[in-house]
């Protein structure tokens, strides 16, 4: 039995899943979270980093 | 007044209307109601030549069948006769069909040809005794089903409902407008079967019937399916249409999924999970600080390569909070991700059992950390005056299950819809 029979009849239900599966990949690959960083957490380069580099020896 | 007939090989008799209309009988020994295909008009041949008027149909719910009256055609290898039709709407008028009455003079009763929205489906008497009702209802409401006690076969309730009959045209042996007014009609559904009851009365009348397609229909009246109303939506006997996709989507299904884990699994060998921090402290008084609590600055740690990390902190805490303001600090570009957690845990014993809510531990997921040279910083801050003894771990190119649990939700969620449709339909119809 050929594996791949019939797979023409789902060709837009394949394309989709495949591209799904890219963007799995790369965030795996990147490390990336696919639903975002946790909520909390947010870039910044205010003053506190002054702060910061105040409290690292 | 009527007259004996033969007309293409059968024989027939013409009753008049009192407009003038000639009517055909086909069943001459048992009908003796007609209603009039030009006025309207239903009435009773009581045999002496006369027509006596019972009802008139309003002209606006005039139709004219797809199937002509008289029409001959064979379903089931049994030959039938169109002998009248009848236009029903429901006791709310919301919904409105048409019922074919197909004689047959060797059986005892007509066959009844329903067709509502395009789907089509036949009706008729028949021995249903292996049937058992039985109640499935929950919360007080009855809700009945009936059961073969031979096959197991269940069929579900589908609708109640009285109606009325809005325009009929041919010949009935009954009184159909009478029973009409009071009768209550059950059905039960099982794809491609239905089960009818109609009460009228004080009795009970049981009928089985099944869904015909429309070419079947085309075939059987030698009417072209262009003349047929298009079907809309799917007929409540209507099976799935056999399309072939499953076999491919479930084998398509388990290639993706296979993929995925072998995915998973190069990404965790090319970038393993690495504990890049481990630490703990105990908090101390400071005054010179925002926060009255001393801050944690970490030593410096490097990430080799890019990737998602998690941090997880927990704090020894006893009917106590403590807020975690934390600020991972990329010491080759100064950039900084702030985040902040809340960890508190509350325990106690009351009414003759133990209680606890919340969590003294928490973790953040940071996404795609660039490579370099970081330090973790951490302001703790809380109204308690004790000493916290506060833990940190960092873990880098931690795996992402979430990542995994969606692509994995992705892949199953249209083959396991369609299973689930399928299996339903499956056991409507053969269970």
């Amino acid at each position: 039995m050929n594996y791949f029979k019939d797979f023409d009849k789902i060709l837009r239900y394949i394309i989709v899943i495949a591209v799904l599966y890219l963007v799995y990949a790369w965030a795996g690959i990147t490390g990336t979270k696919i639903t975002g960083d946790d909520n909390e957490v947010k870039e910044t380069r205010d003053a506190r980093q002054n702060r910061n580099n105040f409290y690292h020896k | 007044m009527s007259n004996q007939l033969h007309g293409q090989g059968f024989r027939y008799k013409i009753v008049n209307c009192e407009c003038g209309e000639h009517i055909h009988c086909y069943d001459q020994q048992n009908s003796i109601y007609f209603a009039c295909t030009n006025c309207g008009l239903f009435f009773a041949d009581d045999g002496d030549g006369t027509a006596r008027p019972i009802r008139k149909f309003a002209q606006y719910e005039k139709v004219t069948p797809i199937i002509p009256i008289g029409t001959q055609g064979t379903i089931d290898g049994k030959e039938f006769t169109v002998v009248a039709y009848i236009k029903k709407r429901d006791a709310d008028g919301d919904a409105c069909w048409g019922e074919y009455l197909l004689h047959n003079p060797d059986l005892p009763n007509y066959h009844t040809l329903a067709e509502s929205d395009g789907h089509w489906m036949l009706v008729w008497d028949k021995d249903l005794a292996e049937y058992t009702a039985y109640d499935v209802g929950s919360f007080g409401q009855t809700r009945y089903q009936l059961k073969s006690h031979r096959s197991g076969r269940t069929f579900t309730h589908h609708l109640t409902y009285r109606f009325h009959i809005a325009w009929a045209v041919g010949e009935f042996d009954w009184y159909a407008l009478e029973e009409a007014s009071y009768m209550r009609v059950i059905e039960y559904v099982a794809p491609p079967n239905i089960i009818v009851s109609e009460s009228v009365y004080g009795t009970t009348e049981w009928y089985w019937g099944r869904y015909v397609e429309p070419e079947d229909v085309s075939k059987a009246f030698s009417i072209s399916q262009k003349e047929l109303p298009t079907r809309v939506g799917k007929g409540v006997l209507e099976l799935p249409v056999k399309d072939g996709t499953m076999g491919p989507l479930v084998r398509f299904t388990i290639l993706m999924l296979v993929l995925v884990i072998l995915t998973q699994m190069l990404i965790s060998f090319a970038k393993p999970a690495e504990n890049v921090l481990s630490i703990s402290y105990e908090t101390t008084r400071d005054s010179t600080s925002w926060s009255p609590m001393s801050p944690l600055v970490t030593r410096q740690f490097e990430l080799k390569n890019s990737g998602g990390m998690e941090i997880v902190v927990d704090a020894d805490l006893d009917n106590d909070w403590i807020e975690l303001s934390m600020a991972l600090v990329n010491d080759n570009t100064g950039k900084i991700y702030e985040m902040t957690k809340t960890l508190e845990y509350y325990h106690g014993y009351e009414g003759g059992e133990s209680w606890s809510e919340g969590n003294y531990s928490e973790s953040v997921i940071l996404s795609n950390v660039p490579k370099g040279k970081y330090h973790f910083n951490v302001y703790p801050y809380s109204e308690s005056k004790r000493i916290h003894r506060i833990s940190v771990g960092i873990v880098h190119n931690t795996v992402l299950y979430s990542n995994i649990a969606l692509i994995i939700a992705a892949i199953l969620l249209v083959p396991v819809i369609r299973a689930i449709r399928n299996n339903a339909r499956k056991n409507h119809a053969f269970g």
